[in-house]
């Protein structure tokens, strides 16, 4: 079942490849690189990584409510020609959602490979229950820059990321509610990311990163109106293959 | 070239939340004063009916810093607030009758509610003669002169700057009733420690200024030492984001009062107050209509009946609608209350309105998490109870309540910004509020 899943990879690939203008020939050739540092997979080939991230929320956006459960992630990056990327990324605690696609672009900066990124996507939830009748989706921007280093079989790569969301839709009992009384920057993040490249062809990641936020990004349930941006770190691991 | 704008581009963005900490508007709890106390420091202190007086909507013709085109104007004991729509920020002043001209003087802080931004403020109320008659007890509608309209004009400063930018405020009509109608509900007192207030929540502090936050009523948070003292605290456990102090640890029921009081204080430096503390400071230095305990352990229910009935007893007799009204948050805490509490004893019910009918308690507190709940609303109000709505703070969130629920009142941490949109959306509860009479409602 998995050998199967793992042929039905590089076609998808291939296919995607060929709609973005790269040719299928090469993506046989290219390295399939990393999952997140700035060079990523070259032309025509796919990384996908499935992981868990804690986020250690500030106790002031949450009034002491504490959220002890990881989310799972899900990434995708696939490389494009003229070392541009296609990328996607999703985490979840099903009750809320960040889902995301975009591109990117790669530039060698002396030792460094420095990747120019945008993503645009959204923010989901729905709780019912527990006092809660509620949804709401929030359309969201997060321009960023990323630059990595290979360290032997390592790839370390430290990224910053501004979170932009203009608005939230929200539904209570039916309801509907567009607020848009918070500043549109929703936060940004610094992230150190290590992937350590395994004989078998995937990749181990893990990393840390210093988010700050405002708190109706740390937990939606709220509805916080604070606009201040509140510190708290998150950590985060997984695989890629 | 292009190189180092790239790298510059990533060590900005890098850096980012490290340089964004600067948008990060923490309270420093200092509120600006002014130097050497300002005119007031002369003036003869102005009595309440002038407050009252200068009470009511005002419309701002010009464009002056943090101030909105129509303001709200509040009264309370020796404080006229002001609030505005934007950031929900307010202006509590104090007014003064000059011992030179005899004009009516008013000065004291602007606060941006969800900013950092502050400053001062003094204003004169003009004409000159209506001050005046304020200042000597006229009833305002006597004090006017014909065809005069009253003003308020002065200037405004950021920081601790003498005001120097000038700003008017012109006398735009009367407030619409609400102590009777509908109540800001002040959560933790109105001063929850993230937002700019200069008080912590939860404290003696923040409940003396309440009322210049724009609260009717306030909730506060109760929980229980471990020698059963009842004290106002939020949290199960004592966490730094509320309370500071090198031994300040643990739960709260595993500390003694003894302990909490010699380790603990809360983030303003405030001491952690007993519930009775809370009571009397509210009961005595106040006009509150009252407060709504939420009862976060069953164990705190005998103290709060006790309470609640005490200081309804004490408020008969002194012929004031002050209430302390228990709050009922699970059906463990209903259990513990039908246990002990006698007829009458004034409570709310959170979590069920079929609750709070089966304990005949007279207001029903439910979350706006799901929605408006109109025909509930209506049912509940249709039996004579009031409905609070908890914890309201976005404007479009309070505007929606307010216009599709229209309850009784609404919890929130933006007391000033929850009763300027009650005032300006001109939107009536569909029956008047059951308070006091109506909160003894129990049946035996």
């Amino acid at each position: 079942m998995r050998a199967r899943g793992r042929r039905w990879l590089p076609s998808l690939a291939v296919a995607v490849a060929t709609a973005a203008g790269a040719a299928p020939a090469a993506a046989e050739q290219e390295p399939r690189g990393a999952l997140f540092d700035a060079a990523g997979p070259g032309a025509g080939q796919l990384r996908m990584g499935v992981g868990l991230l804690f986020d250690v929320l500030a106790q002031a956006a949450t009034a002491g409510f504490r959220v002890p459960a990881p989310q799972l992630t899900f990434d995708a990056r696939y490389g494009l020609g003229a070392r541009g990327a296609l990328l996607a990324h999703l985490h979840t605690l099903f009750v809320t959602n960040q889902i995301e696609v975009g591109a990117g672009y790669t530039a060698s900066v002396g030792p460094l490979e420095v990747q120019g990124r945008l993503y645009a996507g959204a923010l989901l939830g729905a709780l019912e229950g527990f006092g809660f009748a509620a949804a709401s989706v929030s359309p969201l921007v997060r321009p960023g820059l990323v630059a990595s280093v290979p360290i032997g079989t390592h790839r370390v790569s430290l990224a910053g990321d501004l979170l932009f969301v203009p608005l939230q839709q929200t539904f209570v009992g039916g309801t509907g509610i567009t607020v848009r009384s918070f500043p549109p920057l929703m936060g940004a993040s610094v992230t150190l990311t290590v992937e350590a490249m395994l004989a078998g062809g995937g990749v181990l990641f893990y990393g840390a990163a210093l988010m700050h936020t405002q708190a109706s990004y740390q937990i939606w349930l709220l509805y916080s109106d604070d606009p201040n941006l509140l510190s708290y770190p998150r950590i985060f691991a997984g695989y890629a293959f | 070239m292009r190189s180092r704008a790239l790298l510059l581009a990533w060590f900005a963005l890098a850096a980012g939340p490290a340089g964004l900490g600067g948008c990060t508007e923490s309270n420093d709890g200092v509120n600006p004063a002014f130097p050497n106390g300002g005119l007031l420091l002369a003036a003869s202190p102005a009595p309440q009916s002038a407050y009252e007086a200068l009470q009511g909507f005002y419309a701002r013709p010009t464009e002056a810093g943090p101030f909105t085109d129509r303001i709200v104007a509040k009264a309370s004991p020796r404080t006229l607030s002001l609030f505005f729509d934007r950031d929900a920020s307010y202006a509590i002043l104090r007014a003064g009758c000059s011992p030179y001209d005899g004009r009516l003087v008013l000065e004291g802080y602007w606060r941006r509610g969800l900013r950092s931004d502050r400053g001062l403020l003094r204003l004169f109320v003009a004409p000159a003669e209506y001050g005046r008659a304020l200042c000597a007890g006229v009833a305002p509608r006597d004090a006017l002169p014909p065809g005069e309209r009253a003003s308020l004009a002065g200037a405004w400063s950021a920081g601790d700057a003498v005001p120097h930018v000038p700003v008017r405020f012109a006398f735009d009509g009367p407030l619409l009733p609400f102590r009777d109608r509908f109540l800001t509900v002040g959560h933790r007192a109105g001063c929850f420690p993230q937002f700019d207030c200069g008080a912590s929540g939860n404290s003696l502090e923040t409940i003396r200024l309440a009322q210049a936050l724009g609260s009717d009523a306030i909730e506060v948070d109760v929980r229980v030492t471990r020698d059963g003292v009842p004290i106002l605290y939020h949290d199960a456990r004592f966490d730094a984001y509320l309370a500071r102090g090198r031994f300040c640890v643990g739960a709260v029921k595993d500390n003694t009062f003894a302990e909490v009081r010699a380790s603990c204080r809360l983030a303003q430096g405030e001491l952690v107050p007993t519930l009775q503390e809370a009571l009397e400071v509210a009961y005595v230095e106040t006009s509150l209509l009252g407060l709504y305990l939420d009862t976060k352990t069953k164990d705190a229910i005998p103290a709060e009946v006790e309470l609640a009935l005490a200081y309804r007893d004490r408020a008969d007799a002194d012929g004031r609608p002050f209430r302390v009204v228990v709050g009922i948050t699970n059906d463990e805490v209903a259990e513990a209350f039908a246990a002990v509490a006698p007829p009458g004893t004034p409570c709310l019910v959170e979590h069920s309105l079929d609750v709070a009918r089966r304990l005949g308690c007279a207001i029903y507190s439910p979350t706006w998490t799901a929605g408006p709940r109109v025909a509930e609303v209506e049912a509940a109000q249709a039996e004579g109870r009031a409905v609070f709505f908890w914890t309201v703070n976005g404007i479009e969130i309070i505007d929606t309540m307010l216009t599709e629920a229209r309850p009784n009142g609404l919890v929130t941490d933006r007391p000033g910004l929850v009763f300027y949109r009650y005032q300006t959306l001109g939107i009536e509860p569909r029956a008047p509020l059951p308070w006091p009479g109506g909160l003894s409602e129990r049946a035996p």
